[in-house]
């Protein structure tokens, strides 16, 4: 085998270990960032895991991370479903997060915020923006809880749709009292 | 996290009335229950959360490492001053490519100017008085640009 030719394997070879060991072991920035959007990445992290509550709104809540960026503080939730999706319920626990956190820190909190939802299957994480509820709306939300608690709603909202029935526990009581949902 | 018991709310418990009212009424008057699935999913949730944690402790580590105020530190300590002043580099600084290279340039020289003050305390009092003097304005600046006044 020529000179020429053992260049040339050595080469490949050089290339090929050098493609395998940059996509075999990436940036440990990169990794911990996985699932974030690119306007997170690098951003710092103001809080993370801490509770801040509202007394005057009567709220208590536990974020799991806060970035401070231009635009004010950004709320991130993570949540683990089977699906990459974002619900009804997301966007009033980063609501609420938004009012205790601005009560307590003072520092405004921007409207928008992220849900990374994680596939409980693969792992994969996924990032959402959603868009803040307004304070009248979850002190109204508040009023109606404490009166959906005290019994003081005649006719309570059932889940929007029957299938996330199924899992509920409270359903064989639910069908006895309000005979809608088999 | 507790819920009524101490006349709070949690964020979780509250949004549940987006899921489902009557939930949220049997819980109240019957206790809550949860299914194994639901046990099952809770389990996993608290897993990633671990994770997601673990993470961000990460980050601000990372965070730190590469954009620790080296002087700063060494006049002031970790206080409100620093804050402000890494405040400062992350809203005006690291937004201009001339931000960028004057924070570069800090990072460059800042090791040697600190190993030449560590033996002299009265310089590192001028430093201090000085850095107190631009943490303020820095403080100033970034009160503005956040418009704090909320809450």
């Amino acid at each position: 085998m020529g000179d020429g030719a053992f260049t040339l394997i050595l080469l490949t070879v050089g290339v090929a270990a050098a493609i395998l060991f940059a996509r075999r072991w990436p940036p440990k920035a990169a990794d911990i960032e996985r699932g974030l959007p690119a306007q997170l990445r690098g951003a710092e992290i103001a809080h993370a895991e801490r509770t801040f509550r509202s007394h005057r709104h009567g709220l208590v809540v536990r974020l799991d991370r806060a970035y401070r960026t231009e635009g004010g503080l950004q709320l991130v939730e993570l949540k683990t479903r089977h699906q990459h999706a974002v619900h009804m319920f997301d966007l009033i626990e980063l609501s609420v997060q938004r009012i205790a956190l601005e009560y307590e820190t003072g520092e405004p909190v921007s409207d928008d915020a992220w849900v990374v939802v994680q596939n409980s299957r693969t792992g994969t994480r996924r990032a959402r923006k959603v868009r803040l509820m307004d304070t009248p709306d979850i002190t109204a939300l508040r009023e109606r809880y404490d009166d959906v608690v005290q019994g003081r709603v005649g006719g309570p909202a059932p889940a929007r749709s029957p299938a996330q029935c199924r899992q509920c526990a409270h359903k064989a009581r639910c069908a006895t009292k309000f005979q809608d949902r088999a | 996290m507790s819920d009524r018991n101490d006349g709070f709310v949690s964020a979780s418990e509250l949004a549940r009335m987006g899921y489902c009212e009557r939930q949220v009424y049997f819980d109240a008057t019957h206790g809550k229950r949860a299914t194994p699935e639901q046990q099952r999913a809770r389990h996993r949730g608290l897993n990633a959360h671990a994770a997601f944690l673990d993470e961000s402790r990460r980050i601000a580590a990372a965070s730190d490492k590469k954009g620790r105020c080296f002087i700063a530190t060494l006049a002031l300590g970790e206080c409100d001053e620093t804050r402000a002043l890494r405040a400062f580099r992350d809203l005006f600084l690291r937004r201009s490519a001339c931000g960028r290279w004057l924070v570069a340039a800090y990072y460059r020289q800042s090791p040697g100017l600190c190993r030449w003050l560590v033996p002299r305390p009265r310089a590192i009092r001028s430093v201090r008085w000085l850095l107190k003097g631009l943490a303020r304005a820095a403080g100033a600046a970034v009160r503005m640009k956040v418009g704090r006044g909320h809450g």
